[in-house]
């Protein structure tokens, strides 16, 4: 019982919500980009919220399964073929013995996660079995999945096909707000670099990744004359180097940062880094702590209630 | 009522509680993580002083944290919001909290904790892609670099940046050179670099902008659940040992051979 990679995708690998305790000796939090489509393709499943799941990035894989069970798909919406036939995210699909699931045409957001009922074999460290990919460990073999590669299912199961609340189907058009809050060295910019920061619209560049999202815009100034000690950075984090093109912190990013920091993704906002992709728009808007953490709290218990 | 809980009850009125304290500060690092940073120039006394507080901010917090994170003049608390009442994760109760505890930290059991871990390194031109360029950009001979890179024992401020990988403290000023422009692509596990006042070793293959003078042949880190196997903690000194080519090759390939033997079990 497994499913064989006959294509392996741009960079498809096993995570679920990432490690925690373990940042001060280096190793950061990894897990889903996403995090909130990879509970719901785990729910579609009947799986625990945090069970290990395939993240599919941009250029999704060809699955033959050699196993009969449930899957779902969340996320990024791609154009997906179960035998030939056009299967849809946010809901149960039933696969058979021999099937074959293939991702096409990415139609909207970054990240797809596919969660099979079951458990993936794959090896947990550091209490999560999300592949870290940079120091190569957890997940399967520590790495991507390449052509060929075959992961064995245990305790698959067929369940009663379910269907995601509409509130959580979400639509990525390529054109977002973000909200942002402050963070260590807010007060290191002065207000007309904040402003501008603030009113600005970036791109974001090619050339980001799970480590980080960089972006393409106007750049902020930064007051030179001041040092900036390093200190723990938090995934989300906004940082401006010496470029003044602002980077944002990803799941894969550093324990310790020494850039100067503008301001944060509120936690509410964090999953959707993770649909961010090279050309999509972003503009900001500012929240004051306590708000922050209330859309969180609100969001969290909308979510807890519609999983019901 | 927890440990925790009786600190947020407390009415503490002092203008302690209102005013920062002179020799901290608590700021917002996004809505999930408080950093405190403690106005005092680098030194090992500081190092102790955040690691000892770590310990107990790590007990008093319990499972309200997912983290924390020490650093050269600071400690990041980053909090499980869904752990968390709205008093839990305030500046305010971190304050009251640490107003309480920092005046009794342990430092002693740290300190007698700290060991001294020797690290071979091999300075050779083979192994060591930057040493030629750094011995003209430094106007030292290779002999002079190996001394003056090997004398100190150098403090282990903090781990982070990639998995294993330690920032030291205590590098001979005659030693420092800037960071590459461009950062190499990939800088091989075991490389010993600088980059400006800093010195230390890649535990894993990665990209990276320091000079590289030297290489290990020690793992640095080897991903198993235990985290006693970490070859260096915060607070430990390092220092580094000169060896000739020869040991080093010899030392890579009696890692590999015993690597070998585990797997055939």
């Amino acid at each position: 019982m497994s499913l064989t990679f006959l294509k392996p995708g741009l960079q498809t690998s096993i995570q679920d919500l990432g490690r925690s305790g373990k940042m001060h000796l280096g190793i950061n939090q990894s897990g889903a980009m996403d995090s909130l489509s990879l509970k719901l393709a785990n729910w579609l499943v009947g799986n625990s919220l945090n069970s290990p799941c395939l993240e599919i990035t941009l250029m999704g894989p060809t699955i033959k399964f050699k196993v009969s069970t449930s899957i779902a798909v969340c996320g990024a919406e791609f154009d997906i073929y179960h035998n030939g036939d056009l299967v849809f995210n946010d809901e149960t699909i039933q696969v058979c013995k021999g099937d074959i699931l293939e991702f096409d045409k990415l139609r909207s957001g970054a990240r797809a996660y596919l969660a099979i009922a079951g458990k993936l074999k794959c090896e947990k460290l550091f209490g999560s079995y999300s592949t870290h990919l940079m120091a190569n460990f957890g997940g399967y073999q520590g790495r991507q999945i390449k052509t060929g590669d075959k992961i064995k299912v245990k305790d698959p199961r067929l369940i009663d096909v379910k269907i995601l609340d509409k509130q959580l189907k979400l639509k990525y058009l390529g054109n977002y707000l973000i909200r942002f809050t402050d963070s260590i060295e807010s007060n290191f910019f002065d207000s007309d670099a904040f402003h501008q920061f603030a009113s600005n619209e970036y791109k974001i560049s090619a050339d980001s990744n799970r480590m980080g999202l960089r972006l393409v815009g106007q750049p902020i100034s930064t007051r030179k004359s001041e040092q900036i000690m390093s200190s723990g950075l938090v995934p989300g984090t906004i940082q401006i180097p010496s470029s003044g093109l602002p980077i944002i912190a990803g799941v894969d990013g550093q324990t310790i940062g020494g850039y100067p920091r503008i301001g944060s993704v509120i936690s509410a906002d964090l999953p959707l880094l993770g649909q961010l992709k090279a050309n999509d728009k972003i503009k900001w808007q500012y929240i004051e702590m306590n708000s922050a953490r209330k859309f969180l709290s609100h969001k969290t218990e909308m979510i807890q209630a519609l999983l019901k | 009522m927890t440990e925790l809980e009786a600190f947020i009850k407390q009415d503490i009125t002092d203008k302690q509680d209102t005013a920062e304290s002179p020799s901290f500060r608590i700021l917002h690092n996004g809505d999930s993580a408080l950093t405190v940073i403690f106005d005092e120039q680098v030194s090992d006394g500081l190092s102790l002083k955040i690691i000892a507080l770590r310990k107990v901010l790590k007990t008093i917090f319990s499972n309200k944290l997912t983290d924390i994170i020490p650093a050269y003049q600071s400690l990041t608390l980053i909090f499980n919001l869904d752990r968390c009442s709205k008093q839990d994760s305030t500046p305010n109760t971190l304050r009251k909290v640490i107003n309480v505890q920092i005046a009794g930290l342990d430092t002693k059991s740290i300190e007698r904790k700290s060991r001294i871990v020797k690290i071979p390194v091999c300075y050779h031109y083979d192994v060591a892609p930057d040493l030629e360029s750094f011995c003209k950009f430094t106007k030292l001979t290779l002999k002079q670099v190996i001394e003056l890179h090997t004398m100190p024992k150098y403090r282990v401020n903090m781990l982070g940046f990639l998995p294993g990988f330690f920032y030291l403290s205590g590098l001979d000023k005659k030693l420092y050179m800037p960071r590459k422009s461009t950062p190499s692509l990939n800088v091989e596990a075991g490389s010993v670099g600088i980059g400006n006042n800093q010195t230390g070793v890649y535990p894993v293959d990665s990209p990276g902008g320091w000079q590289i003078i030297g290489k290990t042949p020690t793992n640095l880190f080897e991903p198993t659940n235990s985290t006693d196997k970490f070859l260096v903690n915060p607070f430990d000194q390092v220092q580094f040992e000169p060896i000739s080519l020869k040991e080093f090759t010899k030392l890579v390939e009696g890692d590999n051979d015993s690597s070998q033997k585990q797997d055939a079990k």
